[in-house]
């Protein structure tokens, strides 16, 4: 059956885990002496975080995983609420099976706010008899104090090249492509670390033709990147303060991004911009000051109409030098 | 205890065009359908779940529901809502009543408890019996349950916020969800509603309203009604929106003002003169300010002031401090009018079109957010991480491989909006169509292997964990 790579070929068990040589011996002991403090994985994005947690909790409980592993994830809903209600609901769950307790994985943990952290480390403690908790993040340090202190932390690192190579050979292998040494190379530069960007880059140079070399590579990593905040950024630095605008109307009303969702991207992309340092200085904070706006929940248009505002200013103190 | 209002004139429009009998009560089909058979398994005798909560947000007809209920059932109605004192007391008393006394039907006709004539208990606005002020007041709730011979209703908000306090009550309630209302359904109800009370309303105007409501349909009523008032058109004029053409007369030259003048005190007094909220006042702002103001620096100042008053605008919000507002007012009047230190491009003013762009665009975002919420879940992702970086890839996996896409359909239970989004075709065309039923033959011929058991666990949804 036909299915996205990422899913399909994600490791189910530890073994199959690559990269993570030493945080993997770590769980592998948790699930041989079935018993788990509560976890902190931290780390960015495609470097195994989920992965190892639905597989850690299949080694541990074995076939019948799934009735006691649940995932939430905290960015889509990182209100008090979802502690208080959701999360709560389903901590308080009896385990299925005979195990003595289950696994709940909260997927961007991050994202929740401090009041909504203050209320897990409660939900933590109380329940901590029938749930353990895995947190992700991508920062460890956005998370508070006491809950960084109630988790065992495990940094996740960007994966090295052995590994996306490793694990990319055992895909092609499985679909039957050809990837010649300098698609190899690229696919290692375009992934920056990110298995599933690997992975996602794979599948859509596979689904162009066989052959995957390097210029195919290339010409996928540059389609299958979001651009629009780049035009975004290029007409404001330009001084086209009504184009950026027409692209920012675009990325919230067709593109039913959030502000918050464009501050990110913009915030990304401000170290690849070709404006001096101090420049990038300036942006930043801006850049910054918006975000807390937002996050009080001030309008996202009408701010981030003034951060572009500022990138036009900066754009032609440039054109002036 | 509250009386009825006697139907007719005089009354507001979203209590005068209440549905009347359950069969009006279009949008919530599923919740109709489930709130007649617990009425009908008190036809014959007690059901075993005496109470229902209908859970759902405001204004989407779930006292309506429980009203027409009772007509259609030929009960007559205790009731009982927040700005009732409920505490312990209140509520046997209401109850006992409920279940003992005897009264007069609506038609005059004697009626006895005992000889057949049910009462439904309606309890409004459950969610805020208060602990403290209303003392006692689950508790007496659950014992009711448990003792009366009559069908009672909670109605409910946050049905969390009432089942957490009790067990029982979950235990011993069934619950009917309502849904909000759909645009399209809502925007049906809002003409018919215009053409009976004689005012003719037009598209645009009624988009906005749905955009506004976000599903609250008494909320969309008095939108309507509060815009209709003392008209017999409400028309989307020349800019198309919330009956803005009397505006643009008004709010034009004190537009001008704050962004022509350069003279803070002008635009201040502008600002003030005019009959608009600041939040209102803000978009207009806003939409012009990039028009006016051609030097980057300029620009950079206005947006400045403008951002910060946008940021009073919010705490004023979030606070219901509005005391706040006179300093948002100003930062937008006087802040962005000397903001400005070169000249201005003049040229015709604009009308604010972005929030009619997002009404217009509200059923996309949707589909498109309930698309990211099915990715998600398949993917082990966050929602935005879908829309922020996943979609580009997904839509070009989909697009290129026919067997791929048929799977992800089936397997996500994708409808039409979203594999138009995915396609990035139409809705109505022949692809999405004939996606949509290749993938239900692959649902249908898994259901069938599912039964048998060889469906792998792997590829189960944990919906039970969302």
């Amino acid at each position: 059956m036909k299915e996205i790579w990422v899913e399909k070929y994600r490791p189910k068990t530890l073994d199959e885990v690559v990269g993570q040589d030493e945080i993997v011996e770590r769980l592998k002991a948790y699930a041989k002496e079935a018993n788990l403090p509560h976890l902190l994985f931290a780390g960015p994005a495609g470097t195994g975080k989920t992965t190892s947690a639905m597989a850690l909790a299949r080694d541990m409980f074995g076939e019948n995983w799934r009735q006691n592993y649940y995932e939430l994830n905290s960015s889509d809903e990182r209100g008090i609420e979802t502690v208080r209600t959701k999360v709560k609901e389903i901590a308080r769950l009896a385990p299925f099976g005979g195990t003595s307790f289950k696994i709940i994985f909260l997927d961007e943990a991050d994202n929740l706010t401090a009041d909504a952290q203050a209320a897990m480390r409660r939900t933590m403690e109380t329940y901590s008899k029938t749930s353990r908790f895995i947190l992700s993040a991508n920062y460890s340090s956005r998370l508070i104090e006491p809950i960084q202190s109630r988790t065992a932390v495990f940094r996740f690192r960007p994966l090295k090249p052995e590994a996306i190579r490793e694990y990319v050979s055992r895909i092609a292998k499985a679909e039957k492509l050809k990837i010649t040494d300098e698609g190899m190379e690229a696919l290692v530069y375009v992934a920056e670390g990110d298995m599933r960007r690997a992975v996602n880059s794979l599948q859509v140079a596979a689904s162009l033709g066989p052959a995957i070399d390097a210029d195919v590579l290339y010409k996928v990593a540059s389609t299958i990147r979001p651009e629009e905040v780049k035009k975004l950024i290029e007409k404001a630095l330009e001084g086209e303060f009504l184009r950026a605008r027409e692209v920012l109307d675009r990325l919230l009303i067709e593109y039913g991004l959030s502000g918050e969702d464009i501050v990110r991207q913009l915030h990304r992309s401000v170290f690849d911009l070709n404006v001096p340092d101090e420049s990038k200085v300036r942006l930043l904070d801006r850049i910054g000051e918006t975000d807390f706006r937002l996050t009080e929940g001030s309008s996202e248009r009408i701010q981030i109409e003034a951060l572009l505002a500022h990138f036009a200013l900066i754009g032609q103190d440039l054109s002036k030098k | 205890m509250t009386a009825r209002p006697i139907l007719g004139a005089g009354m507001n429009w979203a209590e005068r065009h209440r549905p009347k009998d359950l069969d009006d009560i279009v949008a919530n089909p599923t919740a109709v359908a489930e709130l007649r058979k617990w009425a009908a398994a008190w036809q014959r005798g007690r059901p075993d779940k005496k109470a229902v909560i209908l859970q759902g947000l405001p204004g989407i007809g779930k006292t309506s529901a429980a009203l027409a209920l009772a007509k259609e059932m030929g009960w007559s109605v205790v009731e009982m809502n927040a700005s009732d004192s409920r505490n312990a007391e209140a509520i046997r008393k209401v109850a006992t009543r409920g279940a003992v006394l005897q009264t007069f039907s609506d038609s005059g006709e004697f009626l006895r408890a005992d000889q057949g004539g049910r009462k439904l208990i309606v309890l409004d606005e459950a969610d805020n019996v208060f602990g403290r002020e209303d003392r006692g007041g689950i508790g007496a709730i659950v014992e009711t349950i448990q003792t009366s011979g009559q069908p009672i209703v909670l109605i409910a908000n946050d049905y969390y916020g009432l089942t957490r306090r009790s067990s029982s009550l979950k235990r011993l309630s069934k619950t009917i969800k309502f849904q909000p209302i759909h645009d399209d359904a809502m925007k049906n109800i809002l003409r018919t509603i215009a053409t009976e009370e004689g005012v003719e309303a037009a598209s645009e105007v009624l988009d906005v309203i749905v955009e506004r409501s976000s599903g609250d349909l008494r909320s969309a009523i008095n939108d309507l009604e509060s815009l209709a008032i003392g008209k017999d058109t409400v028309r989307g004029t020349g800019t198309k929106a919330l009956g803005y053409r009397d505006r643009e007369r008004t709010i034009f030259p004190a537009i001008e003002e704050i962004l022509r003048s350069g003279d803070a005190r002008r635009a201040k007094d502008a600002a003030t003169g005019l009959d608009e909220s600041p939040e209102d006042l803000i978009l207009w702002v806003d939409q012009n300010l990039g028009h006016e103001f051609g030097r980057p620096d300029d620009l950079a100042r206005g947006y400045d002031a403008l951002s910060r008053a946008d940021v009073f605008l919010g705490r004023a919000r979030r606070r219901q401090s509005f005391g706040l507002w006179s300093y948002a007012k100003e930062l937008m009047s006087s802040g962005v009018a000397s903001a400005r230190k070169g000249r201005g491009r003049g040229g015709q003013l604009e009308f604010p079109y972005y929030l009619i762009q997002m009404a217009r665009s509200r059923a996309q975002r949707g589909a498109r957010t309930s698309l990211a919420t099915k990715l998600a879940r398949h993917l082990h992702v966050s929602r935005t991480l879908v829309l922020d970086e996943l979609l580009p890839t997904i839509r070009m996996l989909f697009q290129g491989d026919e067997e791929l896409r048929v799977n992800l359909t089936a397997t996500l239970g994708l409808e039409d909006a979203e594999v138009a989004l995915l396609m990035e075709e139409p809705e109505s065309s022949h692809a999405v169509k004939h996606l949509l039923e290749k993938a239900a033959l692959v649902a249908g011929s898994r259901a069938t292997e599912s039964k048998e058991g060889s469906l792998p666990a792997f590829d189960e949804d944990e919906s039970d964990a969302a």
